[in-house]
């Protein structure tokens, strides 16, 4: 017999790139427009919305990370609200909603847009700083990788160190940041050497 | 006609002399090795052909005529005909995918059709570079300038991405640069051979090279064995039932091709991937050079990452008697991100050599050595063997394999 997660994987369809930017700019100006009383609804709309594009199984790393972005602010919110003296949870619910709303849009229109789609996009548009915006990516793109294999290396050669105290993962954490910074520098004119030598006369 | 000129070329940087009084010339459809030692410019001489030397980077004094098709090198990049490949080869896409790329580049995706929503990682070392070959003869480009393509590569892939470089050189009369050392077998897919050579300083100190650290160990029998593993990466079975043991005071090799699965063994020994089943011991302390990333240093010189290193590990040695065991007495105060392959990696081994780790991961240790150097890595071997801790070095060089005690062969199979 078929399980459900099978049946929902199967049944996974891709949105075209129109539509998926549709989706995106429509939820957004509604998650400011709906009544506080309707915003569940949306909100279990865009839900649904993100199964069908993502799958069922990512519904719990996008709960994950949710919870994770959304508890300092939570607490935060509640800090300045006692500082304030009035506590009013219906407004913190109501703007978490929003949120909710607004961060499992983007995450649709992530899954739906083609990288080729959003060059011909640019394009289309005529957007002179399309050299800088991919030059940006990029640079996103390898920050996350660098970064990655850089603490990969330091938890291996130094990482015990860590243990000793305080102090010595301060000090390990500063290592990393200035390998880190060190070698982005490195990267970012590796990048732009390519740039310069290149794609000159193909973007902007 | 001559693609590239070189007459009575001197390049410095910070009143050291990077290049002096250099001449030479390739002819269009001509492949060209520029070969030498670690640290002898065979990156910045690439890089004053694609006038990013001086261009971008400012603080380079040129003296000396370099042309690149009878114009200046950086009106020659200016008008699409010339590319540069760094060392990092996927740093010349800006794309992250393949057909990204090719929409970039106003491609069609002609044979490339079934890697279209491939990211460039995803590409086999041929294919990459057949992509790059693709890119580059369909743009306006006439002159490519590879940067140590060969030390990434097994043989058999060197030697079609040479074939192929070859060919299309000829066909489409482009004219192709590669700057790399120690690729012997292959000169003969070469019309010209360039060689550099540095007449700096640098004298081995082997004198004081002994392996304090690791006899700080008391003798056990393996320091790393595994029984039946089972590896995957991601849906992929890379190894069903991987067995090995390496004795202490062993040097162990993982050999194979392009993708066989080394580096991801060696990653599963750090801990940084956890392996699906099976038995696996690793005593620690354990020290990883990674092939990637390349650069992995903290401080503002070499000198200065050292002392790090002899702080954090409490090791009484002397700086500069480190200096000399590694040859980087020349390079004490420069920044470690402004060293060659070559030179990089033997500061990698100085570090390790400071930490005195039970168990060393050494992933490529010939990436961008010179002979030199190799001596340098023997030592280092020689001294770990001593002291009872073990080394486990991967490569696709069998070249390595008079160094090892006892090997892992790797086939594409996951055999």
């Amino acid at each position: 017999m078929i399980s459900l997660s099978r049946f929902l994987k199967e049944r996974r369809r891709r949105i075209t790139f129109k539509v998926s930017l549709a989706l995106l700019l429509t939820t957004s100006l509604l998650a400011f427009l709906t009544p506080a009383n309707l915003l569940p609804l949306l909100a279990i709309g865009v839900t649904i919305v993100f199964i069908y594009v993502a799958g069922f199984e990512q519904l719990v790393p996008l709960t994950k990370y949710f919870l994770l972005f959304i508890i300092p602010l939570s607490i935060a919110s509640i800090l300045l609200q006692v500082i304030v003296g009035a506590i009013d949870f219906a407004l913190i619910v109501t703007n978490f909603t929003k949120i909710y709303i607004l961060y499992t849009a983007s995450l649709i229109a992530m899954k739906s847009f083609s990288s080729i789609e959003l060059v011909s996009f640019f394009r289309k548009l005529k957007f002179k700083p399309l050299i800088a915006v991919l030059l940006a990516l990029k640079l996103t793109y390898y920050s996350a990788s660098i970064f990655t294999d850089l603490v990969s290396v330091y938890k291996v050669n130094v990482g015990y160190l860590g243990k000793k105290g305080f102090l010595c993962r301060v000090m390990l954490l500063v290592m990393q940041i200035k390998a880190f910074v060190q070698l982005f520098t490195v990267k970012a004119l590796e990048v732009g050497e390519a740039m310069y030598t290149r794609y000159k006369k193909f973007v902007g | 006609m001559n693609a590239i000129n070189v007459s009575g070329l001197s390049v410095s940087i910070d009143s050291n002399m990077v290049l002096k009084e250099f001449s030479f010339s390739v002819r269009e459809g001509e492949v060209a090795l520029v070969t030498g030692p670690s640290g002898s410019g065979k990156t910045t001489l690439l890089k004053v052909l694609s006038g990013i030397i001086p261009n971008i980077y400012t603080n380079f004094s040129i003296t000396g005529s370099v042309r690149v098709f009878d114009l200046s090198p950086w009106q020659a990049t200016e008008k699409g005909l010339v590319a540069y490949v760094p060392q990092d080869i996927y740093t010349f896409f800006l794309g992250s995918r393949v057909c990204e790329e090719l929409e970039l580049l106003r491609l069609p995706p002609n044979g490339f059709v079934h890697h279209c929503d491939k990211f460039l990682e995803e590409l086999s070392d041929g294919m990459l570079y057949k992509f790059l070959t693709y890119t580059v003869t369909n743009s306006s480009a006439k002159l490519l300038l590879l940067d140590e393509p060969a030390s990434h590569l097994d043989m058999e892939t060197l030697t079609n991405v040479l074939e192929l470089l070859r060919a299309t050189a000829q066909e489409k009369r482009i004219t192709v640069v590669v700057a790399d050392h120690n690729i012997e077998g292959v000169m003969g897919y070469f019309d010209a051979i360039i060689e550099l050579d540095k007449e700096v300083e640098r004298h081995k100190n082997f004198d004081t090279f002994t392996p304090r650290g690791f006899k700080e160990y008391g003798v056990q029998e393996f320091n790393a064995y595994a029984t039946n593993l089972k590896i995957n990466l991601g849906r992929r079975t890379l190894f069903k039932r991987l067995n090995f043991a390496v004795s202490k005071g062993g040097v162990f090799g993982v050999f194979g091709r392009n993708g066989t699965g080394k580096t991801t063994l060696l990653k599963v020994l750090a801990g940084l991937i956890p392996y699906e089943s099976g038995e696996l011991h690793v005593e620690k302390p354990i020290f990883y050079i990674p092939q990637k990333p390349l650069y992995w240093f903290s401080t503002g010189s070499v000198r200065e990452e050292l002392s790090l290193y002899l702080k954090l590990f409490g090791r009484r040695l002397k700086e500069e008697d480190v200096l000399g065991m590694f040859i980087l007495q020349h390079l004490a105060d420069r920044n470690p991100y402004t060293l060659s392959v070559g030179e990089a990696r033997r500061l990698a081994m100085a570090l390790a050599y400071i930490a005195s780790p039970k168990l060393l991961l050494f992933d490529e240790p010939f990436l961008g050595l010179d002979r030199e150097s190799e001596e340098v890595f023997a030592e280092l071997l020689e001294s770990v063997k001593e002291g009872y801790g073990s080394v486990i070095v991967a490569s696709h060089n069998r070249i390595l394999a008079k160094y090892v005690d006892n090997y892992l062969e790797l086939s594409p199979s996951g055999e």
